[in-house]
């Protein structure tokens, strides 16, 4: 097995490495793998069972050596860049302004790092991280927000009036990206179907995370998993879960070059979703205020 | 488009280039009194392009005729295009010029062609060079942008066409025009009758002699200063193949003057030649002007009007084709608020705010892989890139 397991390694370090994935974080990439495995696999099983390859392996067992490279492939590229993401946030310098009680930050970061690490263990999971991994990583929250509190717009409003975060910039999007990395937790415990679409479910999973994750502050761990409600019927949603929500879904903007006609990617994205907004459950307004900022900034 | 083609196509855009810079240069050179060498030297390098497109052309129409497909390329490719800026310069102009310069200047008379129709057709012939930079822009720039560019092609062959128009008739009109040209000639004309005059009134002489005595060669040495003086274009006078008047030594005709830069009148027994230099001027004077009124026109074409035209036309619809045959493309048309009432725009507005909002709930869920099942060949391009 161990010729065809370096061939298959072979073949999923070269899907990763493909020049169109360029810029994307690990595990996009390994999603673009399993859609091209999943989407076109009479193609792929013809081009498998070639000499070159993997000749005389039956495809189930061709896709399943190429599946566990890839794994194994991202998981070694994921391991840093998960580091590098709890350490930039690790301090919990935000965390004074949300509970009097002082936080361990070591025990945070270890309790982050250990959830990360259980949510890349199954496939389900691992989908789920793609997106808020991307948005953390590519720090849509740092850029957007500073702008945010510079124009004191909606967002700005939202944040220090109504959820009465007494944040700077910097601290709010600090928050903003350990939910966006805490957010597929509640993936965890539950049953496939279930993305955590209602209050009751979100509460049942806060109180699961809370169970797991001791250390962290709950105004963090309510962000995260109040992110996945709507904000149509849930007013009063806090704008920390809301921003979660969009930034998680604001990774999954297309990122192409600038074509002559069209605008910007990100503008572009944030416009269509503005429309789209009840649809998605999504806080208008701050779309609305999201496609400012990156229309005058050409994003 | 292939590696060939492209080379040839950059070919032919150097040697229009090239074709460019001569006419110009010709017309500067005529201008600036450039001595007879230089001019003449560009005068052959204009034979010889003309020469490459006439030949270009009859290869192209020979492919096309093998290709059954003649009519095609004469009309819809513009063959015709390349016709007139190859074809009848060659044969009216620069082919004649240049066998006077190779086998002398009495060729052309003795094929009559500096008759007054010959002479007509040149220079209408001579307009046809405005046409080539359009030429330029119609074939060989940016087909691959579209709409704007075929667009932007069409006005700068027109508008070209249009100026090329003027200058033919500007050109053919100058003799009968009030203007220097046909100023010249009648004083030339007047000028030459007078000589001629002149050298009558003692050839009625019963005695062979004017009445105070005096041969053709005494009364043109008696002719008073005053005459040459006034007609400074007179150059020289023979007669039965002596010169009796020579304005210069024979050297500075031979280093100043070339074929076409003197005008040959016979007045009785007198043969007088006028320098034209002065007209040739005029006439440059026009064809630069109108030679940087199409280079002119062909820079704002295509440095304002086809960028315009493709920020507010074939880019709109490019990104709208692309939103429509692509699934996961959802990038909005930019809309500029001074054109947001044209057609265009206000589809662009549909597009921006029903498609691509239908499509994005649409496909919620779905997606595509960026990968293709080529790329996962260890041989494909890209290996061991990242």
């Amino acid at each position: 097995m161990e010729p065809e397991r370096a061939r298959a390694a072979a073949v999923a370090a070269h899907l990763l490495a493909n020049p169109v994935l360029a810029g994307l974080t690990p595990l996009e990439k390994e999603e673009q793998a399993l859609l091209l495995l999943r989407g076109r696999a009479a193609e792929l099983a013809a081009l498998l069972a070639g000499p070159t390859y993997l000749p005389g392996l039956p495809w189930d067992q061709a896709r399943g050596l190429v599946l566990e490279e890839l794994r194994r492939e991202t998981d070694r590229e994921l391991g840093p860049l998960l580091e590098g993401l709890v350490m930039r946030d690790g301090g919990f310098n935000f965390s004074q302004a949300l509970q009097i009680t002082p936080v361990s930050a070591e025990r945070c970061r270890e309790e982050m790092s250990a959830l990360l690490g259980r949510l890349l263990e199954t496939e389900r999971t691992r989908a789920a991280l793609s997106a808020p991994l991307a948005a953390a990583h590519r720090d849509l929250p740092g850029r957007y927000l500073e702008q945010c509190f510079e124009h004191r717009e909606y967002v700005h409003f939202e944040l220090t009036k109504v959820e009465r975060l007494r944040l700077g910039p910097g601290e709010s999007a600090s928050l903003v990206r350990v939910a966006l990395l805490l957010r597929t937790g509640v993936f965890l415990h539950a049953e496939p179907g279930r993305a955590g679409a209602d209050p009751r479910f979100a509460s049942e999973a806060l109180a699961r995370l809370r169970g797991e994750l001791k250390s962290l502050p709950v105004a963090v761990l309510r962000s995260a998993v109040m992110s996945h409600l709507p904000f149509q019927g849930n007013p009063l949603l806090e704008a920390s879960a809301r921003l979660t929500a969009v930034f998680a879904a604001a990774a999954r903007a297309r990122r192409t070059e600038a074509l002559r006609g069209a605008l910007p990617p990100e503008t572009s994205w944030w416009s269509v979703t503005r429309r789209n907004a009840v649809f998605h459950g999504f806080d208008g307004s701050m779309l609305e205020e999201m496609r400012g900022i990156a229309s005058r900034n050409g994003w | 488009m292939t590696r060939r083609f492209t080379v040839a196509a950059g070919i032919l855009a150097a040697v229009i280039l090239l074709a460019v810079a001569q006419a110009v240069l010709e017309d500067v050179s005529a201008l600036a009194g450039w001595p007879a060498g230089p001019r003449q030297l560009l005068r052959l390098a204009g034979f010889f392009l003309d020469l490459f497109f006439t030949i270009e052309f009859l290869a192209r129409l020979g492919l096309a005729f093998g290709e059954r497909r003649a009519g095609r390329y004469l009309v819809r490719e513009r063959g015709w295009l390349d016709f007139l800026t190859g074809v009848p310069l060659l044969v009216l102009v620069s082919g004649p010029a240049a066998a006077g310069l190779m086998l002398g200047p009495t060729l052309l008379h003795s094929l009559a062609l500096d008759t007054l129709g010959v002479l007509t057709a040149v220079r209408v012939a001579r307009a046809l060079r405005l046409l080539r930079p359009a030429r330029l822009a119609a074939g060989l720039l940016p087909t691959a942008s579209g709409m704007a560019a075929r667009h932007a092609s069409l006005l700068a062959l027109l508008g070209s066409a249009v100026l090329a128009l003027g200058l033919a008739v500007l050109a053919v009109s100058g003799p009968r025009r009030p203007g220097l040209e046909s100023e010249l000639a009648r004083r030339q004309d007047l000028s030459a009758e007078h000589l001629r005059q002149a050298t009558i009134r003692p050839a009625r002489s019963p005695a062979g002699r004017s009445p105070t005595g005096m041969s053709a060669m005494s009364a043109m040495s008696a002719m008073p200063e005053a005459m040459v003086q006034a007609d400074p274009s007179l150059l020289v006078v023979r007669e039965g193949g002596a010169t009796l008047y020579s304005r210069h030594p024979d050297a500075v005709y031979e280093r100043e003057f070339a074929p076409g830069d003197y005008r040959y009148v016979q007045a009785g027994d007198l043969e007088l030649f006028f320098d034209t230099r002065a007209a040739a001027r005029e006439t440059a004077a026009q064809s630069l002007l109108f030679q940087a009124l199409v280079l002119l026109l062909l820079l704002v074409l295509y440095l304002l009007y086809a960028p315009h035209f493709a920020r507010t036309v074939s880019d709109p619809l490019e990104v709208m084709r692309r939103g429509l045959a692509e699934e996961s493309f959802n990038l909005e048309v930019r809309v500029p608020e001074t054109h947001g009432g044209e057609e265009v725009f206000r589809l662009a507005r549909e597009y921006n705010e029903r498609l691509l909002p239908l499509k994005d709930r649409s496909r919620q869920g779905a997606s595509e892989s960026l990968l293709s099942p080529q790329d996962a060949r260890l041989d494909a391009p890209g290996a061991g890139e990242g």
